[in-house]
């Protein structure tokens, strides 16, 4: 069996030493313990025994070499086999005290145990509370403060740390893109995001002073910076709705009910693949036409509008928008929409609902380019080819109303992206 | 021995017992806070080791023997405001009783780690002697704290160097409650002396006389290079430990015994005969220490108590601010 | 030059005793043998054995007389042959040299440094592995220092030489022969109470000093891509550098302490806990540590494994800390 010889370690802050003088070569027979070589470091020499009876088969460091601590330096044979590794020990049965008792001599000789105390009962301990339905919601002390500082609704803002949580950098970035100072300048005192007071009753003869939510803050400024951002111009159509009518009406019958909202959005969808320009945004002197395609659908809250985002949209049935759309519904009510959900959209569709009146011109939800807005779905008299002959019929007609950026999508584009949609919505055919 | 010597012996030994009586008092009418410890009974000890010290001499005393401060030139004024711990005493207020100590009369403060002064008497016995200089370190402890082992390091090492140092251990019999029987196995604890390589000598600690012979082969053989002297003085305290102690452990005869070799006293009888119109100096003498004594309360008192705030200060030579 | 740390410390003697000739060195075998590791080689020879002193086995001396030296205007400089003996001395340290100035009212000072050889990886067992700064970052009128480069080494060690306070001075003695820099070969002085700022970053702030600043700094270049760590070099763990702790955790929002001693009762949480205190509004994640288990140093390299920070352990806890 060949054995190494390795340098030792001479001291402990000793991390290397020079072989000053080989007493052995190569070849020669050496026994257990007999010096081999002499080594020097900076705190001692030392001449150092063999490990084993055998041959010297190989020296590896030279005389004068500095070799680190542990390297090999020369080899040995040995007669002897590789020993067996050692076999692991049985492992100890725990001692039980039980059945043992105390270990050893103290067995035979302890007395019988003192009666304990009387045991005190612990009280009952009040149930735990149930944990919070849904993830957790982390917020850090600075992002709190942030928050507070800029009037953020961090609900907002995607969270790119554990579990989603709006880390310091994503509100920084946040604010990067809302165009505000990522931190706030020192002179500037921190608003309290506390309530709104409460308005006093309203009195005839005087203004009401209500002051800004942090939602409504957001909502402000985004608008506004929307409007400066995005030359805004809107174009209408106005859409037969009488086969998607028939869908929904058959669905009714199975049971499942469905608004025109995700018809529309199926019509969008399909429309952005053919008219990309509708999905992008502007960078700086670029347009960034986008891959994926993340609806947002626009939900009117309590708090105000919030527009959470159906991932992937172009990828989902219509049964599947549906679903989605009901979805946010629900949890927009409940307040459980998730800064996950309200991340990355790359167009909206807004739907103002039973009293939303025929048209409107809605505002561009930055940084995206373009926006579409549904009317409310009014039966009227309308002229169709009944057989190459005019005819009148009572059909369900909604007007659609596409606001655009002009900087990157021009009229001709934007015309032809609303008249695909109605086409789409017309044709009345809504598999993948 | 001059007149001047003789008489100016009187005055401390006085000016001791006058102090010390004081303090006490002032103990008992609730005026100092903390514990005080008595001299009372030890005073010829103090004296004998330092009448004859030069100025830069050190001396590194135990938290008995304030007698040993003024001896040494301490200002009695502050020294009585140190002991009512006001900011004009030498701590500032920062320490109790004698544990802040007077550098500019080479009297270093105690500590309650008894024989921890010891290894610093050493050090600064070494300096004196690397240095060539001229001047001697004296090093107070009880016999209670030969036992500790800081004790054992110091006079080691002063043996090796043979520094100019005299240990002086005032042996009263009782550290606190344990009597010596307890403290150690042997008589004289100066036999020790030989085992570290320098001489022990065993004096009266009562008997100025006996004192100042015995400190004076001391001085001697350390200013001259033969290194240190254990100087072992029997002597007893009056009081108990503390004030506050009221000594049960120690019997009235064994008290009376001692109050009978009363240094003071022993100093009267020998004045006598030395025909000093002995009446007429205890008068003067009462007269001069009372007044010292009375004006140094006075200025004690009138010394205010450090502020809160000032707990931070003299922590660092060179303190390294936040900013 | 290059130098090794444990030269770097010898040459801070060597010239602070050339310099100033009331600088004398105390301990056991630091004159004739030239140390246990070496640190004091050729002192004893170039000062003589009144300045270079062989003392008897006797800590709790070595510092006292160091006081007593100290208060007569020298300025000693007393050796631990290995730091987990310092506990012998604790007395002299904490009761005499740190209350020296403060009980006399500022009469005097003790300018003294009680050096020695600390830390672990050595395979040194329980008395010669020990991180003893936590027992006297809690004693006021000390100074505290734990160099982790040679440069640093050298300019501290002269730093504290000179300084009138009485200075415990932790050489790491895994470093010492293993780093190996360039220092100046004129002559400098790194100041006591300033942290170094070893690398800049805006994710994440580590705070360490002594032997795992190594492990932190390869820490932070092999994940330079992933993450940009902050790196702070305390140097003095007493009186702390809080200017420079503040301003990273402002920039950063998230810590991570690292230092060898134990985790309990480390002075990791005294720095937890101020910033906790101090920066609460300014952080994004929990304060983490990584220490020793609180356990002996054990002796066995599979226990001394288990026990120590590793480059393992502290990249675990950066990217755990990074990803919070």
């Amino acid at each position: 069996m060949r054995v190494d010889v390795v340098m030792p370690q001479l001291g402990e802050s000793v991390v290397e030493g020079v072989v000053a003088k080989w007493l052995v070569k190569a070849g020669d027979a050496v026994s257990k313990d007999q010096s081999l070589v002499e080594i020097s470091t900076d705190k001692v020499d030392a001449e150092i025994p063999s490990p084993v009876a055998g041959v010297v088969v190989e020296i590896v460091a030279k005389e004068g070499e500095t070799v680190p601590i542990h390297a090999v330096i020369a080899r040995i044979e040995t007669e002897k086999e590789a020993a067996k590794p050692a076999e692991a020990p049985p492992p100890k049965a725990p001692w039980d005290e039980e059945t043992e008792g105390f270990p050893g001599a103290m067995a035979r000789r302890t007395e019988p145990p003192l009666p304990s105390p009387p045991r005190v009962e612990p009280s009952k301990a009040p149930p735990e509370p149930s944990p919070a339905e849904g993830p957790k919601v982390r917020i850090s002390p600075v992002v709190a403060r942030m928050a507070a500082e800029h009037g953020i609704d961090l609900s907002g803002i995607p969270g790119t740390g554990i579990d989603g949580r709006v880390t310091k950098k994503d509100v920084e970035d946040f604010l990067a893109r809302r165009g505000a100072p990522a931190t706030p300048s020192p002179v500037e005192k921190a608003p309290p995001a506390a309530a709104p007071p409460t308005p006093r009753p309203a009195e005839p003869e005087e203004d009401q002073v209500i002051p800004f939510t942090p939602i409504r803050k957001r909502i402000a400024e985004h608008m506004v910076m929307s409007k400066r951002t995005s030359p805004h111009v809107h174009t209408f159509a106005e859409v037969d709705l009488h086969k998607v009518a028939a869908i929904r009406a058959k669905a009714k019958e199975t049971g499942v009910s469905m608004t025109y909202l995700p018809f529309v959005v199926w019509a969008s969808v399909k429309a952005l693949r053919e008219y990309p320009y509708l999905n992008a945004s502007v960078a700086g002197e670029s347009t960034v036409l986008k891959k994926a395609i993340h609806m947002g659908i626009a939900v009117e809250t309590d708090r105000g509008l919030i527009v959470p985002v159906i991932r992937d949209a172009d990828r989902k049935s219509i049964g599947e928008l549906s679903k989605a759309v009901e979805d946010f519904s629900a949890r927009a009510k409940a307040r459980r929409i998730l800064p996950d959900d309200l991340a990355g959209g790359t167009f909206t569709v807004t739907n103002p609902g039973p009293k939303g009146n025929l048209f409107g011109t809605p505002i561009i939800n930055q940084p995206q380019a373009g926006i579409l807005r549904m009317g409310q779905v009014v039966k009227r008299a309308v002229v169709v080819d009944a057989g190459g002959e005019d005819a009148i019929v009572v059909r369900p007609m909604m007007y659609l109303c596409l606001g655009y950026d002009h900087r990157i999508v021009d009229g001709v584009t934007a015309n032809e992206f609303l008249f695909r949609v109605r086409e789409i919505l017309e044709a009345g055919v809504f598999s993948l | 021995m001059t007149e001047q010597k003789e008489r100016e012996l009187y005055f401390w030994l006085r000016l001791i017992r006058e102090f010390e009586n004081r303090v006490s008092a002032l103990d008992k009418q609730g005026k100092i806070q903390g514990g005080v410890y008595s001299g009372k009974g030890q005073e010829a000890v103090v004296v004998g080791v330092c009448h004859e010290l030069k100025a830069d001499d050190w001396i590194f005393p135990l938290h008995r023997d304030l007698g040993a401060f003024l001896v040494k030139g301490a200002d009695p004024k502050r020294l009585m405001a140190q002991i009512l711990g006001k900011r004009d005493g030498f701590a500032k207020g920062k320490d109790s009783f004698l544990h802040g100590g007077d550098f500019s009369h080479c009297i270093f403060g105690a500590t309650s780690m008894l024989g921890s002064t010891l290894p610093v008497a050493v050090g600064t016995a070494y300096k004196f002697k690397i240095k060539k200089e001229d001047r001697v370190a004296i090093a107070f402890f009880g016999e209670g704290a030969s036992s500790r082992g800081d004790v054992h390091e110091a006079m080691n090492f002063a043996g090796i160097y043979k520094l100019p140092v005299v240990f002086v251990c005032e042996n009263n019999f009782y550290a606190y409650s344990t009597p010596n029987e307890l403290q150690f196995a042997v008589e004289d604890v100066a036999d020790r002396g030989p085992g570290y390589g320098f001489k022990g000598e065993v004096c009266s600690g009562n008997d100025l006389h006996s004192v100042m012979k015995a400190t004076k082969k001391a001085l001697d053989r350390a200013r001259s290079g033969e290194g240190p002297t254990y100087l072992e003085c029997k002597t007893y305290r009056y009081h108990g430990h503390s004030e506050h102690d009221r000594a049960t452990y120690r019997s009235e005869e064994e008290l009376i015994t001692w109050e009978s070799r009363d240094p003071i006293e022993r100093w009267e009888v020998y004045l006598e005969k030395r025909k000093y119109d002995l009446a007429a100096v205890k008068a003067e003498t009462a007269e001069r220490v009372r007044k010292i004594v009375d004006d140094a309360l006075a200025f004690a008192e009138a010394s205010p108590l450090p502020e809160g705030p000032e707990a931070m200060e003299d922590l660092h030579a060179t303190p390294i601010t936040e900013e | 030059m290059q130098v090794t740390y444990i030269q770097a410390i010898n040459q801070a003697m060597h010239e602070e005793m050339a310099r100033d000739e009331n600088v004398l060195l105390l301990g056991e075998d630091v004159g004739v043998l030239g140390g246990a590791f070496k640190a004091t080689e050729g002192l004893h020879a170039k000062f003589g054995s009144e300045r270079v002193v062989d003392t008897p086995i006797a800590e709790s001396l070595i510092v006292g007389a160091g006081v007593g030296l100290a208060i007569q205007g020298m300025r000693p400089i007393l050796e631990m042959q290995f730091i987990d003996f310092i506990s012998c001395g604790f007395d002299q340290i904490v009761n005499m040299a740190a209350t020296l100035r403060y009980r006399h009212g500022g009469q005097a000072s003790c300018p003294i440094v009680v050096r020695g050889p600390c830390g672990a990886g050595v395979h040194g067992g329980i008395y010669h592995s020990q991180n003893p700064e936590a027992w006297f970052f809690h004693v006021p009128g000390l100074k505290v220092v734990a160099p982790a480069t040679a440069y640093d080494a050298k300019g501290l060690l002269k730093s504290a030489i000179r300084d009138d306070d009485p200075v415990i001075y932790l050489e790491h003695k895994f470093l010492y022969r293993r780093i190996k820099e360039d220092i100046p070969d004129t002559e400098y002085l790194v100041p006591l109470g300033k942290a170094a700022l070893r690398k800049e970053g805006r994710d994440l702030s580590v705070i360490t000093y002594g032997s795992p600043v190594h492990a932190v700094m390869k820490a932070a270049k092999d994940m330079a891509g992933e993450i940009d760590i902050e790196v702070i070099d305390l140097r003095t763990i007493l009186p702390l550098d809080w200017k420079t702790i503040r301003a990273s955790v402002a920039k950063t929002g998230k810590v991570l302490i690292v230092h060898e001693a134990r985790r309990t009762g480390g002075i990791g949480g005294e720095v937890a806990a101020r910033i906790a205190e101090e920066l609460f509004e300014s952080l994004d994640g929990p304060i983490v540590r990584v220490a020793s288990k609180d356990t002996h140093n054990a002796f066995a390299t599979s226990l001394e494994d288990y026990i120590l920070p590793n480059q393992e352990k502290i990249t675990e806890a950066i990217r755990k800390l990074a990803a919070y």
